[in-house]
């Protein structure tokens, strides 16, 4: 019986450890994910301004880990920036995609001057909620590391 | 790409609905057409055979729209430049004119915008349409310079696309330089090993440019029209290399009066002037040929 109790005790235990591990993650690949949209923003911008890029080719030569990893990229050499908006795999919120989905919208239908001005606004706007989530994330850091090991610890001293 | 890929890839521009009018309008010509036209407003047209025809749906703002995009390639901002000078080279030689309204500063145009009419012009290969030209030049052992002339839409830049595919093409294949300044003469000429694209380069600095660097035997240019294309032109003959060119005229007289004429040195660059005054369905010109005109009395400086 004690045997089962301390199994059950160390299941708890590692899966919060595992809740807290992953909710950190998630929320810094989120941070590292609207970080490197700036990034994108910024590149697309250089490109115009110094060599007038047409938007394929950018998208082809663009890289950048977290987007690679989670299929931005490839949707937008596939697609552009409008299918790239939209896939499943970064973890924007609805607000934020929609959002780049009026850049994409937008983006190659000016001259340069329009587009680089275009590029600064979204740039500004996605520079500013990547920001608030680092502010956010560093502020909850401790709570994602040990709220979810100390729930399990405090459940297993009421039920064990 | 054959003349049927260059077809599709031009449809591949349009929207739908007007993709298929304009694959019915081709129909009643064995499916040749050379040209689509698009105003806001107004009927779609295609030219084909030298006959326009109507395609009996009219083009909205949107289809002008999304025409200009695909042929920008959703990137208006890199096309500014050719926009400015009245068109687009999009890929696989496709050229299309665009006018709209022009913003202007100081007497220049610095942009267009509100574009309202599209011409999207097919390059077409006719093998054998040169045919004539090239014997004329391997008569002088391809020392001589030939100046092809019309009014638009005979087929000067089809004239001097053919002729660039037989000097760089056969047994003894020559190093031919094309200056392409609007990216529609080198539509089609994949499989010449010995050509040169000088593609979108201004056609003086472009000719320049190839004599210093690609040590060419022959220079092909189209729609040469300003002082600096002439001067240029005189220049590469100085160097020992023979250039063809074409030019907007419709008889000699109008050509000996432009502008670009009366620049010494261009009076021995060219040794045959080739008026072209009709094309047959098989691509055959009807010519004029006057060979070394005395341009002393045109040459002002």
């Amino acid at each position: 019986m004690t045997a089962a109790r301390l199994a059950g005790a160390a299941i708890l235990m590692c899966a919060s450890l595992f809740l807290s591990l992953r909710l950190t993650a998630a929320k810094r690949k989120r941070e590292r994910e609207l970080y490197e949209i700036c990034d994108l923003i910024r590149y697309v911008r250089n490109n115009i301004d110094s060599f007038l890029t047409p938007l394929g080719s950018i998208f082809s030569k663009f890289s950048s880990p977290a987007l690679d990893s989670c299929g931005f990229v490839e949707a937008l050499e596939n697609g552009g920036l409008s299918s790239a908006a939209v896939s499943e795999g970064i973890s924007l919120l609805s607000n934020e995609r929609r959002l780049l989905l009026a850049f994409s919208e937008k983006l190659g239908l000016g001259y340069r001057d329009e587009e680089i001005r275009l590029c600064d606004y979204y740039y500004k706007e996605f520079s500013e909620i990547a920001r608030r989530e680092r502010e956010e994330n560093d502020k909850k850091s401790k709570m994602y590391k040990y709220l979810p090991p100390l729930a399990a610890l405090s459940l297993i001293i009421i039920f064990i | 790409m054959n003349d049927i890929d260059m077809q599709k890839e031009a449809l591949s521009l349009l929207p739908r609905r007007l993709a298929s009018a304009v694959m019915r309008g081709a129909s009643l010509r064995q499916g040749v057409f050379n040209e689509i036209r698009m105003r806001i407003g107004m009927p779609l047209c295609i030219t084909g055979r030298g006959v326009n025809i109507p395609c009996g749906v009219v083009c909205s703002k949107e289809d002008v729209d999304y025409t200009l995009r695909a042929l920008c390639g959703n990137s208006l901002y890199s096309h500014s430049e050719t926009i400015r000078e009245g068109y687009i080279a999009a890929p696989g030689g496709i050229r299309a004119g665009v006018c709209g309204r022009a913003v202007v500063e100081r007497g220049e145009i610095v942009s267009v915008t509100d574009i309202t009419s599209i011409c999207i012009r097919i390059p077409r290969r006719i093998p054998g349409a040169a045919d004539e030209l090239y014997k004329m030049l391997k008569a002088s052992s391809f020392r001589s310079g030939i100046l092809i002339y019309s009014r638009p839409g005979i087929g000067k830049t089809t004239a001097l696309r053919e002729l660039t595919a037989l000097l760089a093409g056969g047994e003894a294949p020559l190093r031919v330089a094309l200056v392409d300044t609007r990216c529609e003469l080198a539509g089609g000429l994949g499989g010449c090993l010995t050509v040169d694209v000088l593609s979108g380069y201004p056609r003086s600095q472009g000719i320049e440019i190839a004599l210093r660097t690609l040590s060419p035997e022959y220079i092909i240019c189209d729609e040469i029209a300003s002082r600096e294309d002439a001067f240029a032109i005189a220049s590469a003959r100085a160097s020992g290399v023979p250039i063809a060119a074409s030019a907007h005229a419709d008889s000699l007289d109008e050509l000996l009066s432009s502008e670009f004429m009366n620049v010494r040195g261009v009076a021995n660059a060219f040794d045959v002037f080739v008026c072209l005054k009709s094309r047959d369905d098989c691509g055959r010109y009807e010519t004029d040929v006057a060979y070394g005109v005395d341009l002393s009395s045109v040459c002002a400086q």
